[in-house]
């Protein structure tokens, strides 16, 4: 009884909309003011390593669209984030002369990105679980091995060398990779880029959010559940299945090419398995399904390894009095054993969604 | 006119062929019963006639040549099917599972109503509205499957063993609720193992054997048949 009367209580706080409002603009701030308190608390490079958090954010949403969602165990999602940066690098970088403004690549750049995921979803509607994986699993490799290879006969890609000098976003003839003054205070790149960034990752939210709570969501919960039962329910399962797979991949374009604008450079190297699986452990340890928990496992999984190659050689230090072990290794395997510790503690992920 | 029927019906598991030349019909409003020891070829009947396999032959539904349809169109046409096994989504919860059988419909009023319906028949359920289907047991898990293929609003309802791994009394009280139902002018295919059961619900009966189709007739007949006795009824 007590019980249900606090409950009551708390969910009546929730329900107040002042405190609710409060609530979000302390966020707001607190967001709005993040890089500049990083910055001058722990350095420029943090900024750099929070940024490429929000991309990584943007990624792993995407794929929990894929896998959190729709239950297709996706090995290969990297390859559409390789797919948004070549088509950003290639329009709009000195490789073929073309410089498209940023509101024309983005919108192409999630279309192409959503081509493909139907490339590769129209081959696998009938495969399931570990099936699937080997084939996504394929299919980011040979997306890889393509961008490594395309330099000839016609040179589409530079092959392993790369892309250089890819356009910024720039708005008004202002690129926003370089130092603004804006109203006395300078905007570094990196801020500037958070910005963006953060505004399109709290879009992605929104519409993920959205999505669970849809039709389509609960079509794709289905299909999750059992897919034999989601077709007795008239729910097209092949289309279905299709619009995750392309709508995932759209997410993971749009990541591509901003990630492109924002490095300046791109290569086949940045594509790698390892990056799938990372987006992949981000869903998975923050909870698959669920849209916060999938943002909470994305930061985490982005900024633990970077604080352990600060702290693996002074603890090393410490401790045993010299650097035994070689930083970079040490930083790997630490990581490793707090995904397995996270992962024994709780096995659906930190934040689960209530679905599971 | 009958509501279903199937003629020279062949369905094949790559070379296997599981149903072999099958003839059946189901009139409007009928229960029909179809039973037959395992490996029989009863549940891939079923699950070619809702679109789940592929056949070769004929099927009529409400007198309309059906070919090549998948599931989710066969549904729009007003066939709804329980599969085996019950098929319930685990992960969610029992109002959410019913929701989900009305998923084609944009009616939000008498969808309303037909939950509210569902609740009635099986006010079981409709304690258990908010838990996890998975936690329900193996009978109310079989309540939730046939109420939410009720939500479809079937004209045909497809049952593929409904009182599998059930206790006695549970499989009394699903088929009391089979009849209802068929009271309310759904016509019912039934699949079933427990043919002395599925007999006294059905007005009609199919055997099947090996893939085809060996006896057929009113039920209180086929009761009374020798060989099904003897196969059968145990008796």
């Amino acid at each position: 009884m007590i019980n249900k009367v606090f409950y009551l209580e708390k969910f009546k706080s929730f329900q107040n909309p002042k405190i609710v409002w409060l609530g979000y603009s302390l966020v707001a701030i607190t967001l709005a003011i993040l890089p500049f308190i990083i910055e001058a608390s722990i350095g420029r490079t943090w900024v750099r390593i929070l940024d490429f958090a929000l991309i990584y954010g943007m990624l792993a949403l995407g794929l929990n669209i894929v896998v959190g969602f729709a239950g297709l165990l996706d090995l290969g999602y990297i390859a559409f984030y390789a797919v948004g940066a070549y088509t950003w690098a290639l329009l709009a970088s000195p490789q073929f002369g073309l410089h498209l403004p940023f509101w024309l690549i983005i919108p192409i750049g999630f279309v192409v990105a959503g081509f493909f995921g139907v490339l590769l979803g129209a081959p696998t509607l009938r495969l399931r679980g570990d099936y699937l994986a080997i084939v996504t699993l394929g299919f980011g490799e040979i997306v890889r091995i393509f961008l490594n290879n395309l330099d000839h006969p016609i040179n589409i890609t530079n092959g392993p060398v790369g892309i250089n000098l890819i356009d910024p976003i720039s708005v008004g003839g202002y690129a926003l990779t370089r130092t603004q003054q804006i109203a006395g205070v300078n905007f570094s790149g990196a801020h500037i880029y958070y910005y963006l960034l953060l505004v399109l990752l709290l879009a992605c939210i929104f519409v993920c959010i959205r999505l669970e709570n849809s039709r389509l969501g609960r079509a794709w919960i289905a299909i999750r559940e059992d897919e034999t039962a989601a077709q007795a329910m008239g729910i097209n399962t092949r289309n279905m299945k299709l619009l995750a797979f392309a709508m995932g991949a759209s997410f993971g374009g749009v990541a591509g090419g901003v990630f492109a604008s924002f490095q300046g450079f791109v290569s086949p190297e940045s594509f790698i398995l390892l990056e799938s699986i990372m987006v992949l452990c981000m869903v998975v340890l923050g909870g698959m399904g669920n849209v916060w928990g999938v943002v909470l496992g994305t930061l985490l999984l982005a900024i633990l390894p970077e604080i352990l190659r600060d702290i693996s050689s002074p603890i090393q230090e410490s401790l045993l009095g010299g650097v035994w072990i070689d930083p970079e290794s040490l930083r790997m395997v630490l990581f490793g054993l707090a995904l397995i510790l996270v992962m024994l503690v709780r096995p659906s992920g930190l934040w689960p969604s209530k679905k599971h | 006119m009958s509501l279903l029927s199937l003629s020279d019906f062949r369905v094949s598991y790559g070379g296997i062929k599981a149903v072999k030349g099958v003839s059946l019909t189901v009139e409007y409003g009928e229960v029909i019963a179809l039973i037959g020891s395992n490996g029989a070829g009863k549940t891939t009947l079923l699950k070619a006639i809702c679109g789940l396999l592929k056949f070769e032959g004929n099927l009529k539904l409400d007198n309309n040549q059906i070919k090549n349809l998948r599931c989710d169109q066969l549904v729009k046409r007003g066939l709804s099917m329980v599969p085996e096994g019950r098929g319930i989504f685990g992960r969610l919860t029992v109002s959410e599972n019913i929701l989900m059988g009305a998923f084609l419909r944009k009616d939000k009023i008498t969808v309303r109503r037909d939950i509210s319906q569902v609740y009635e028949m099986f006010p079981r359920l409709a304690e258990r509205r908010g838990q996890v289907a998975g936690t329900l047991s193996g009978g109310e898990q079989q309540m939730l499957a046939i109420g939410r293929a009720l939500m479809g609003r079937p004209k045909l309802l497809l049952l593929d063993e409904p009182s599998m791994g059930l206790a006695p009394i549970m499989v009394e009280k699903i088929f009391e609720v089979i009849h209802q139902i068929s009271i309310s002018n759904v016509t019912i295919l039934l699949v079933e193992q427990n043919a002395k059961l599925a007999l006294e619900f059905a007005s009609r009966a199919y055997v099947m054997e090996s893939g085809s189709i060996s006896l057929q007739g009113r039920s209180s007949e086929l009761m009374k048949d020798s060989l099904v006795k003897q196969a059968y009824l145990g008796e």
